[in-house]
């Protein structure tokens, strides 16, 4: 309602001690509703890319000659990539990890946004997922990039999607664990610079790789 | 209880205010975020083209210079065969293609024996436009080795030619050293071409030539024309086909 009013006015005449009356607002839920519904929806967009990808590598194998939905041109190929030891470093097709934990990011995420305060416990167990997603991330992007020389689209929507969810997912820890935390509220209040400052490293390290190729299409 | 009240309204109006300021400061803090990221990557955007354009710049520079090799034809072919043959074959391939290496083991032998029998002059415009798939830039340094057993005379090119398809490395790794190039021409039969492989003395050229074949609107290996003529595929009997016509009109 009153926008423009200094807090200091509006309680004129008291004596009131704003860090005691920020004290007594109530406390805000880490992570937020709005933090739910982003992991939800950073799950549901990782969830369609793994499962795709899942379902074009059955059909690679039923017929080797199938054209993936991604395979788009030299540089911008599933095929060549899904074929690769790489792709199934574990013995099994990577997606299927894909399948797996984007499931869960979505149920946290959908729990989060319907108001369920997680134990601590079960953040850090995110925030520990998460963290193994993103050096798998980088292992894969590095694979790609300087191995197989080829991007798989659906590869990088999951490359795109574990990044935010890593930063959102330990600042939000970060800040349950310590509240008072002056840098956990910096990392938390810099969390959408730091994925963005992320994009541009892998943006610019696919730039310098694929330049012969970018530069015909100017 | 009027005062009781009253100081309750209060507080509840502060604590009101004190949110909405939060809310402005938090708005604050995006707004200034956003406003950093996209400075952010418009700087390391324009910052990353331009180096990159630069590079461009300095490898065409690099281009320009570097001597061709003298064997040459005016496309960059190294010619085989009679001159005086009645049909014209222009074979162009990346020694790093895999189907140049298909098209070499189906198709090599009916090629050889045009050239044997003295009904084509076969031109071999090898280019190097594969180096993405490799490590170590294979293409380039395969057609520089070529380039360089050219002094050798054409048995002995076409023997070397004839081994990088055979041993031709597979894509993604790091293809064959500069040594074992030199080893493969020299059982070919080539001699003082150590230096030349290794100094990757026509690099410059391979650019020029490769450039040269994208501006002619070739854009895939293998690509094969007979009599100017391109062919849809190069199974044997189209280039059979193709060369008998040829021979007919």
């Amino acid at each position: 309602m009153s926008t423009d009013v200094d807090p200091r006015a509006a309680g004129a005449g008291e004596d009131l001690d704003l860090e005691e009356l920020a004290g007594d607002l109530p406390a805000e839920d880490v992570p937020s509703r709005l933090t739910g519904v982003l992991f939800a929806v950073l799950g549901t967009i990782g969830l369609a890319a793994a499962f795709t990808l899942a379902v074009d590598k059955y059909k690679i194998l039923e017929n080797p000659s199938y054209r993936p939905s991604c395979d788009l041109n030299p540089v911008l190929a599933c095929g060549s990539v899904m074929v690769t030891d790489q792709a199934s470093v574990f013995g099994f097709p990577n997606p299927l990890i894909g399948v797996l934990a984007f499931g869960v990011v979505i149920t946290l995420g959908v729990l989060v946004a319907a108001g369920v305060r997680l134990p601590t416990w079960v953040l850090a167990g995110q925030t520990l997922g998460a963290a193994g997603g993103v050096v798998f991330v980088h292992w894969l992007a590095f694979q790609s990039l300087y191995d197989i020389n080829a991007l798989c689209p659906w590869c990088m929507v999951v490359w795109s999607v574990t990044l935010p969810f890593a930063v959102w997912s330990g600042a939000t820890l970060w800040r349950r664990v310590a509240p008072t935390s002056r840098a956990a509220a910096l990392v938390w209040d810099l969390r959408f610079l730091i994925v963005l400052a992320w994009y541009l490293v892998f943006a610019v390290a696919i730039l310098e790789r694929f330049w012969d190729y970018w530069s015909t299409l100017l | 209880m009027a005062s009781k009240n009253s100081r309750e309204e209060r507080r509840a109006a502060a604590a009101a205010a004190l949110r909405a300021q939060q809310r402005r400061e938090k708005r604050r803090t995006y707004l200034i975020q956003a406003a950093v990221g996209l400075v952010a990557v418009g700087i390391v955007a324009a910052a990353a083209v331009t180096m990159l354009n630069n590079r461009d710049q300095r490898e065409a520079a690099a281009a320009g210079q570097g001597a061709a090799p003298a064997q040459v034809d005016a496309d960059g072919a190294f010619v085989v065969g009679e001159d005086d043959a009645p049909v014209t074959i222009q074979i162009v391939e990346d020694f790093q293609c895999p189907v140049c290496r298909q098209f070499e083991e189906i198709s090599g032998a009916l090629i050889d024996s045009y050239i044997a029998d003295g009904t084509a002059q076969v031109q071999y415009r090898t280019i190097a436009f594969l180096d993405r798939a490799s490590t170590t830039r294979y293409s380039t340094r395969a057609l520089n080795a070529s380039a360089c057993v050219m002094d050798s005379g054409e048995e002995v090119w076409r023997e070397f030619h004839r081994q990088l398809f055979a041993q031709q490395p597979a894509e993604g790794t790091a293809g064959l050293p500069d040594d074992d190039l030199v080893d493969i021409a020299e059982q070919a039969g080539a001699t003082d071409v150590g230096d030349c492989i290794r100094d990757e003395t026509y690099t410059g050229w391979t650019v020029r030539t490769t450039d040269a074949a994208g501006q002619d609107g070739i854009n895939a290996t293998p690509t094969v024309f007979v009599d100017g003529q391109q062919l849809p595929d190069f199974a044997p009997e189209t280039i059979r086909a193709a060369v008998e016509k040829a021979q007919a009109s």
